[in-house]
């Protein structure tokens, strides 16, 4: 899925850039990392370690923890962690 | 008007859910119903860790906990469903004095026939690529593995339904009083109404005493014995297999010439125990303390774990902790769980005290309720086991 989903004419923060899994992503300041790349269309953030299988965001609110991501090693949950300028993040369920 | 029923089991966690798969295996036919005032695995069974435990301290104790990991096994062929993986298990050394303890826990696996491998530092880190590198040695058992115990206890309860679709399970209803006390059991009430039944097992855990006394037992000598627990994020876990500190066999069994029940724990005296999520993560115990039926979380307790389980697997230190709570431990004053008839009222049978192996033990402890009660073979000899002992 490619195209921005965000709706038009709302006022939004000073575009920030990163890399999830290589591919450069542009998002808006303010945004969970999970959003940006929801807009971005996508969506699978980890496999699940049991059998590999695909693993979005449920809760988006910090809850459920399915939506980890790796940024520098550290494990985090996408959906409750900004998106910076230059970060670069790959999909959790790597060690 | 009341119903009937040839068995009820009166709890729904671990212990009553494999009495009730046993029950149903030994009578296809029979109507048997399982109560909890609760939900199934509502409490110790949903609150604490899987590790199927062989073990070696004696001969006896050895054959009860292996013969019954050899029934986990089978019922992972049977059903499965409940993220058995056999794992084995690493007892871990960290400072060098505790490579003193690994010989000393492979001769008890020795002398009851079975074998364990002490690992050097560089076969540990080929096992166990997520420990930290300088960690001694280390022994491992191979028979030990890991379940998820609540899925367990629908297994359990989905296999025995398959076997004898007469087996009832019934969350919610709590039991109030037995009819016949002191000569037999004719039937158990609830607060939902009562059934007739000439045989009733009580499998209630830390609250057995509490549900022997409406049965007529005075005292059984079950108390809670607490353990903090911590899980991380269903991340990929750091580590493959079931780890314990070595060092855990100078307290919790008698190895070392220490008297395990004595020590004081909370001065320091717990080993961590740490165990792979199939769903990925760790599961982080494995504290033990004395103090009633109090489930708040001992953080300082519990944080010591943690500091010794990122010693073990530093990788830990990057996984966020999801959830800790506190689980209570059905803990036998005399160290052996109760499984067998009371013998004070025909019809009146215990399964329960099983302090931390009531995963580990619960398939052979629910044959041997079954066995005795249908009179047929027992796998081993349950005399070690049967609650006259303290009468």
């Amino acid at each position: 899925m490619s195209g921005d989903l965000r709706i038009g004419g709302i006022r939004r923060g000073d575009s920030v850039e990163f890399t999830f899994e290589g591919e450069r992503i542009v998002a808006q300041k303010g945004e969970t990392i999970a959003m940006a790349l929801w807009a971005h269309g996508q969506r699978v953030l980890r496999n699940s370690s049991r059998d590999g299988g695909p693993r979005a965001v449920l809760c988006n609110m910090g809850v459920c923890y399915e939506c980890l991501v790796r940024i520098d090693g550290a494990v985090v949950r996408a959906c409750m962690t900004e998106v910076e300028n230059g970060m670069s993040v790959l999909r959790g369920g790597k060690p | 008007m009341s119903e009937s029923a040839d068995v009820v089991v009166v709890g729904g966690g671990i212990l009553g859910c494999s009495v009730a798969l046993h029950l149903a295996t030994a009578m296809p036919t029979a109507r048997i119903v399982v109560l909890d005032r609760g939900p199934i695995a509502g409490a110790t069974s949903g609150r604490c860790m899987g590790h199927l435990m062989v073990t070696p301290d004696t001969k006896e104790e050895y054959a009860f906990s292996h013969t019954s990991i050899r029934m986990w096994a089978e019922l992972q062929e049977e059903i499965g469903g409940f993220d058995y993986n056999p794992t084995g298990a690493l007892y871990l050394a960290d400072e060098p004095e505790d490579l003193e303890l690994l010989p000393i826990l492979q001769k008890q696996f020795a002398d009851c026939g079975d074998k364990a491998d002490i690992l050097d530092q560089k076969q540990l880190r080929d096992m166990e690529p997520g420990l930290a590198h300088d960690l001694p040695g280390a022994l491992f058992y191979e028979g030990d593995g890991v379940v998820l115990p609540m899925t367990s206890c629908s297994a359990m309860l989905r296999l025995g339904q398959r076997r004898n679709p007469k087996l009832e399970v019934r969350p919610g209803t709590e039991v109030t009083g037995f009819d016949g006390v002191g000569s037999r059991i004719t039937a158990v009430r609830t607060k939902n109404g009562v059934i007739k039944t000439e045989n009733a097992v009580i499998a209630c855990g830390v609250w057995s005493p509490a549900v022997g006394k409406l049965a007529g037992i005075p005292a059984l000598p079950i108390v809670p014995r607490a353990g903090n627990l911590a899980i991380t994020a269903h991340h990929a876990t750091p580590i493959l297999r079931q780890l314990l500190e070595v060092s855990y066999i100078r307290f919790a069994h008698g190895a070392a010439k220490v008297d395990p029940w004595k020590t004081d724990e909370d001065k320091g005296g717990h080993a961590v125990n740490m165990q792979p999520q199939s769903a990925g993560g760790c599961l982080i115990g494995s504290t033990r303390q004395f103090r009633g039926f109090d489930t708040t979380l001992n953080r300082e307790l519990l944080h010591r774990s943690l500091l010794r389980a990122q010693r073990y697997a530093p990788g830990l230190a990057d996984l966020p902790i999801v959830r800790t709570w506190v689980g209570l431990r059905p803990y036998s004053v005399d160290k052996h769980p109760f499984v067998g008839p009371w013998p004070q009222t025909d019809g009146l049978w215990i399964c329960s005290g099983h302090e931390g192996l009531g995963i580990s033990l619960s398939m052979i402890s629910g044959h041997l309720i079954a066995a005795q009660m249908t009179k047929t073979q027992c796998e081993v000899d349950p005399t070690s086991w049967l609650p006259r002992r303290i009468l």
